[in-house]
């Protein structure tokens, strides 16, 4: 027999495996147990689901973190955290009436003073005119 | 793939269907129909039975969970014979492979008697080697093989699956088959050259 048909009928020995039948049933049973219980958790709810897990998850810190994080948001944007408005006193802020002044009454409005107030002090060369701050007189 | 010689009562396509609405009494007979050769494919490609057993269970529950998108291209055996593929390699790639070979694959006597003495009767070293010992190298010269190429000897050498369905289900050519199975035989006659 040549080296390769012996390896070759070697290796059919080798896969030709003995099946115990009552194993073999044994077997099957255990997974179609584990294929029913597979089958039972996919007809659960979503909700029922989420609040199985929702304990599990908040148990691991980060998605604990995470989740609080995303509640507190979901309050922010909803606004639920805002003020009663009930509870609030009510003022009733109304704004003044935008009314344009006429002149006369812009000219009222002025200070009545008299003539001969000097409001600002007179320009440095006494003549009426103003001097350069560099300019020195000799 | 070869299927079941004598002609089943209900199709597989009309099991699947119904597997797929829910059925598990449907889905119970496709693992009565197929649950033998996937333990065989898993038992030949780990030499252990606790890892064959692991893996058929594996196998046949992934199949349940991805039945919604099985589309029917190909058979139904083909297709859960490729899950079975892919299920080994990958767990035989996460396990060390420097593990002992299995005592399980020795009270297994997977080389029957007859074709020992057949084999040690023609002139050949085997004379001299014990049927365990026989097995433990053959095994270990396996093991020895990479995972694309154990494959093939396993599902040409061991199951007897033609080269275009191997091509099929592995998803290479033909030619890639007898190529990859060329080498892995005259890989395991190098580490069996003592003894074959």
């Amino acid at each position: 027999m040549r080296r390769d048909e012996l390896l070759v009928q070697l290796l059919r020995e080798q896969g030709d495996v003995k099946l115990d039948e009552q194993q073999m049933r044994v077997q099957r049973e255990a997974i179609m147990r584990k294929i029913r219980t597979l089958q039972a958790d996919r007809s659960v709810s979503w909700e029922n689901r989420l609040k199985e897990r929702l304990g599990e998850w908040m148990a691991v810190p980060k998605y604990g973190l995470a989740l609080l994080l995303l509640i507190l948001a979901f309050v922010q944007i909803s606004g639920l955290n805002s003020v009663k408005s009930d509870e609030a006193v009510y003022v009733e802020v109304r704004a003044p009436s935008v009314v344009e002044p006429t002149e006369d009454e812009v000219l009222d409005g002025y200070p009545d003073l008299p003539e001969n107030l000097r409001l600002f002090a007179p320009p440095t060369g006494g003549d009426g005119t103003v001097l350069p701050a560099e300019f020195e007189r000799k | 793939m070869a299927e079941e010689n004598q002609e089943p009562e209900v199709e597989d396509k009309e099991l699947v269907r119904l597997a797929q609405e829910g059925d598990t009494v449907a889905f119970s007979e496709l693992v009565d129909r197929y649950h033998s050769r996937i333990y065989t494919l898993t038992f030949q490609m780990t030499s252990s039975r606790e890892d064959a057993e692991d893996l058929t269970q594996e196998v046949f529950v992934k199949a349940f969970e991805a039945l919604p998108r099985f589309k029917g291209r190909s058979s139904f055996y083909t297709w859960l014979y490729r899950i079975g593929i892919n299920k080994t390699i990958n767990y035989r790639k996460k396990r060390n492979r420097n593990r002992p070979v299995s005592l399980d694959a020795m009270e297994q006597e997977v080389v029957s008697e007859e074709s020992y003495h057949a084999f040690s009767s023609k002139g050949s070293p085997l004379r001299n080697v014990s049927l365990g010992e026989l097995q433990e190298k053959l095994n270990e010269a396996m093991e020895g093989l990479s995972e694309k190429h154990r494959t093939v000897v396993v599902m040409h050498d061991m199951q007897g699956i033609p080269h275009d369905e191997i091509a099929t289900v592995v998803g290479v050519s033909v030619g890639t088959v007898r190529s990859r199975l060329f080498y892995a035989r005259r890989q395991l006659q190098a580490e069996l050259g003592d003894y074959v």
